[in-house]
């Protein structure tokens, strides 16, 4: 198992657990009141109603995006390091030395 | 037969009305939250550091006796896809640069510029799919309600399918289509469109921040305007779970529950796509032989 399926079992399971925990205290919460408000069934359906676009945003757009392969800290997350070293283009003295034997070469031919 | 047809196009009209809620919704949160700029920045920042292998802060070079750091100080909200051009990087990062390099530049360019209009489209389609399941789920707007009321109430359906009604939608849609094409580029990616033009209204403009906040504030109240007069329109399948004098068992939960994630799913699919479909039902129904008139 990869580091990365780990996690997102991880990310997943502690989802499920948190969105069961919800739903039974909105469910106890519900039918424990007065009659006249909200039922049980009500507010397990609004927790519902604000979970399930909170984690369509919070995987699809906001912090947990990157996981699906897409945007947000991918940048911080990058470094010269995690690059394959054929991509690297040469550091930057690397490529100014480059550059004088280049224009040495181009002045004595 | 009649009835049916009528029955799709009275739904694709509330459909094509729900699509524009939830556009304007969409568009609300991207220039609250101005998602662009971050990822222009992201594909900047990866480009140099594939270019140079140094981070975009670091990066520096000595002109005339005198170090300069081309990357300080840029607001990246004030910028849109247009800087990012091999030009614009070549006068940035030239004496960097190594003639091989300099070659490589406009299509490393190209690279980032695609991916940054892809991954944006993306999260852009994502957003719209968030903004329309909360829209609802919480407003509680069920697509199998709305359906069955439309089959079985003759008047409604004739309210939503009658040819004026439905030209006007069409009409309205396709203005809408024309101003998000000319005026605001950045609203019509939460329709699905592919996002190449997507930018902030902001990013091109050099408006000040006062601008852009009223800009936000006569969206917000379009929102609000949108979504009251939604909820005048369709005044069926829309908000029973919090009418306490209907009894709600599970069952009830779970029709209530599909039928909004189905129609949240629906109307993120795009206002384009209903305005199409409404387009070519509207035909389909005019060339129909025995055509009520």
């Amino acid at each position: 198992m990869t580091a990365s399926t780990r996690s997102r079992w991880l990310i997943g399971s502690s989802v499920a657990a948190v969105v069961v925990v919800v739903l039974v205290l909105a469910y106890v919460l519900g039918e424990s009141r007065k009659p006249g408000g909200f039922g049980g069934l009500q507010l397990v359906y609004i927790a519902l109603g604000v979970l399930i676009p909170l984690f369509v945003y919070v995987f699809g757009v906001g912090p947990l995006s990157a996981l699906d392969g897409a945007p947000a800290a991918e940048a911080d997350a990058v470094t010269p390091e995690s690059l394959e070293p054929a991509t690297v283009a040469p550091a930057v003295a690397g490529a100014a030395a480059e550059k004088e034997t280049a224009a040495g070469a181009e002045t004595k031919s | 037969m009649f009835t049916l047809l009528e029955t799709i196009i009275g739904f694709t009209v509330v459909m094509l009305l729900l699509s524009f809620l939830v556009k304007s919704l969409t568009s609300v949160v991207k220039n609250h939250l101005d998602y662009y700029s971050g990822h222009l920045e992201s594909e900047v920042r990866k480009l140099v550091l594939r270019m140079l292998g140094t981070k975009l802060e670091d990066v520096e070079f000595r002109s005339g006796g005198k170090t300069f750091r081309p990357f300080d100080g840029i607001d990246w909200k004030r910028l849109g896809e247009e800087f990012l051009t091999a030009d614009n990087f070549k006068a940035l990062l030239g004496p960097l640069l190594t003639a091989s390099q300099l070659d490589a530049l406009k299509a490393q360019v190209e690279i980032h510029k695609g991916k940054l209009n892809y991954i944006f489209a993306r999260r852009m389609k994502n957003l719209s799919l968030a903004c329309g399941l909360a829209l609802c789920l919480l407003v509680n707007i069920n697509a199998f309600t709305i359906w069955q009321t439309l089959y079985e109430d003759g008047q409604t359906r004739a309210k939503f399918a009658e040819p004026d009604y439905v030209a006007a939608v069409l009409e309205r849609a396709g203005d809408a289509e024309d101003v998000d094409g000319t005026e605001a580029p950045a609203e019509d990616d939460a329709a699905g469109d592919d996002g190449s033009a997507d930018q902030p209204a902001d990013g091109e403009a050099d408006g000040e921040g006062s601008e852009s906040e009223a800009a936000l504030a006569k969206e917000r109240e379009m929102f609000r305007k949108e979504l009251e007069s939604f909820t005048s329109d369709v005044d069926f399948g829309v908000g029973r779970i919090y009418d306490e004098t209907v009894p709600l068992g599970p069952g009830g939960l779970l029709n209530e529950l599909l039928g909004s994630l189905l129609t949240g799913v629906l109307v993120s699919i795009g206002a384009p796509y209903w305005h199409d479909l409404l387009r070519t039902l509207n035909r389909v129904r005019s060339d129909e032989p025995g055509r009520r008139t």
